[in-house]
């Protein structure tokens, strides 16, 4: 067991009461609108406080209401893509890669050789110059977790990657993302709304429905015995 | 989009459309060279544009550097207390500046809220140069509030949770993100509280008085020389009509100015 989130916590009208853990795979987590899945990768990001649990990371606690830890985001070592990708639009693309080295104070050169190797890497070195606002969708999203990596997170948390592209794009960014979300070996919630991008990650999966854990599994267990019917639906596109 | 109307809209607009150009243009052709070089001449002139000049730019430093954070806190607060201190920064927009003169009377002169106090440790207030920043701060600081409000809360909450995930504090976070992004919306507030500030007159009169080189900015030279020389009247209003016209047509292009920097700067 690499992480084990445990969390109880009220925002607005969402009241969540989630227990979720996993290993070095990525776990894909599903749920229709509103039912918590964002507030839960914002909540382990440390942007909110729960009323009670504990969040562990490898061996380490980011959160935990009775011993009174909390780290601020920035101590807590994850890597967080937000849905719409996040990309600073007063930075250039190399800026926004070599943001985190900025953060622990590498010189400037330093910082975009190694964000230009990186993005190298990721196939997308090509971009450095432009700004966020000139880029695809699949673009944006390669630099997004492009830059989350610069900060060799414990664990990645991707919202919804996957959700405003189109076909052809989704097609291309669902294989990179597979590929270097399992060269990574660390963890990762990828949170997801189509069936096919949960099998393409090969993912463990968590439905969540208003705040509740309403089924865990592998794709294929979900798949054959729905608990509800949005796990249903979601497994019969 | 095609209007059939549309001559009959212009006919409608035009009185107020009329009323907003004419008065400049009466004020363009009312000075001769020479009136404007005798306005210019004038003893009132240098002081009170010196004045004002010293004057609008520490209110403005003081509404920018005290209402930044302000408008931040207004722009990620949600509960009641935010709206409620929301309504207060409105209130001098609506509350006439003869009323906010008064006020700031009653609160830092001699028999005011605050008077005995500051008697006591032998400061004076009222009719100072003091007086004259601090009301152009009450008169102004809205617009900027407002305005920097408004643009901190378009910046996208996520950006900030980022760039904390990537290693920025809560205050990096605000500086290295939240104001870029705002930086155009914060521009144009301090622009326009600028110009409030430069044009105050009411507030500034009642709780400043008119002492020339002390108290006496642009707008109120333009009254005492109104009494004696029109012409000097007429010299500080066309100049103080050039600095609004410049100060609105920056307002109009600091926008886009700004973004096309900060692409240069993170190019070079």
């Amino acid at each position: 067991m690499s992480w084990h989130v445990a969390i109880r916590m009220r925002m607005g009208s969402l009241d969540l009461d989630l227990d979720l853990r996993g290993d070095d795979t990525p776990v894909a987590i599903i749920g229709p609108n509103g039912s918590g899945k964002t507030t839960l990768l914002r909540t382990i990001a440390g942007a909110y406080a729960p009323d009670a649990g504990t969040i562990r990371v490898k061996e380490e606690t980011l959160f935990d209401a009775e011993a009174g830890v909390d780290l601020p985001p920035e101590r807590r070592g994850v890597g967080y893509v937000p849905q719409g990708y996040g990309l600073f639009p007063h930075l250039s693309v190399l800026d926004n890669v070599a943001f985190s080295w900025v953060s622990r104070g590498v010189a400037r050169t330093e910082r975009r050789h190694a964000a230009l190797r990186l993005m190298e890497r990721m196939g997308c070195a090509h971009l450095a110059d432009r700004f966020p606002t000139k880029l695809s969708g699949g673009e944006q999203q390669r630099v997004a977790l492009a830059r989350a990596l610069t900060a060799e997170p414990r664990m990645l948390l991707l919202d919804e990657p996957l959700a405003a592209l189109d076909a052809p794009s989704r097609r291309q960014i669902r294989a990179y993302l597979a590929e270097h979300l399992t060269e990574r070996r660390g963890p990762a919630l990828v949170v997801s709304h189509e069936a096919r991008d949960v099998h393409a990650l090969g993912a463990f999966v968590y439905a969540i429905e208003r705040g509740r854990v309403v089924q865990s599994g592998t794709p294929g267990a979900l798949a054959s015995a729905p608990a509800t019917e949005f796990v249903a639906a979601f497994f019969e596109a | 989009m095609r209007f059939a109307g549309r001559p009959l809209l212009f006919l409608a607009a035009a009185p107020v459309l009329g009323l907003l150009v004419l008065p400049l243009v009466g004020l363009l052709v009312a000075s001769s060279p020479a009136d404007l070089a005798a306005g210019i001449g004038s003893p009132l002139f240098a002081p009170a544009l010196w004045l004002s000049a010293r004057t609008t730019a520490a209110s403005l430093a003081v509404v920018v550097l005290a209402g930044t954070p302000l408008a931040w806190w207004l722009a990620v607060g949600s509960g009641r207390t935010t709206r409620v201190v929301e309504a207060v920064v409105d209130l001098p927009i609506v509350v006439p500046p003869a009323v906010v003169g008064i006020a700031l009377l009653e609160t830092f002169g001699r028999s005011g809220l605050l008077g005995p106090g500051l008697v006591r440790f032998g400061i004076q207030i009222p009719f100072t140069t003091l007086a004259v920043v601090l009301a152009q701060v009450v008169v102004s600081a809205p617009f900027y509030v407002q305005a920097a409000a408004a643009a901190f809360r378009r910046v996208d909450a996520d950006l900030l949770i980022v760039a904390r995930t990537l290693g920025q504090s809560q205050r990096g976070a605000f500086l290295r993100v939240a104001v870029p992004i705002a930086l155009p919306g914060l521009i144009g507030g301090a622009a326009l509280a600028w110009a409030r500030a430069l044009g105050e007159f009411g507030a500034t009169l009642l709780f400043a008085g008119n002492l020339p080189g002390t108290t006496q900015t642009m707008p109120l030279a333009i009254y005492m020389a109104l009494e004696s020389d029109v012409r000097v009247a007429v010299a500080l209003s066309l100049v103080l009509a050039a600095v609004s016209i410049f100060l609105l047509l920056a307002l109009r292009l600091a926008p886009s100015a700004v973004a096309r920097l900060q692409t240069r700067s993170a190019r070079s």
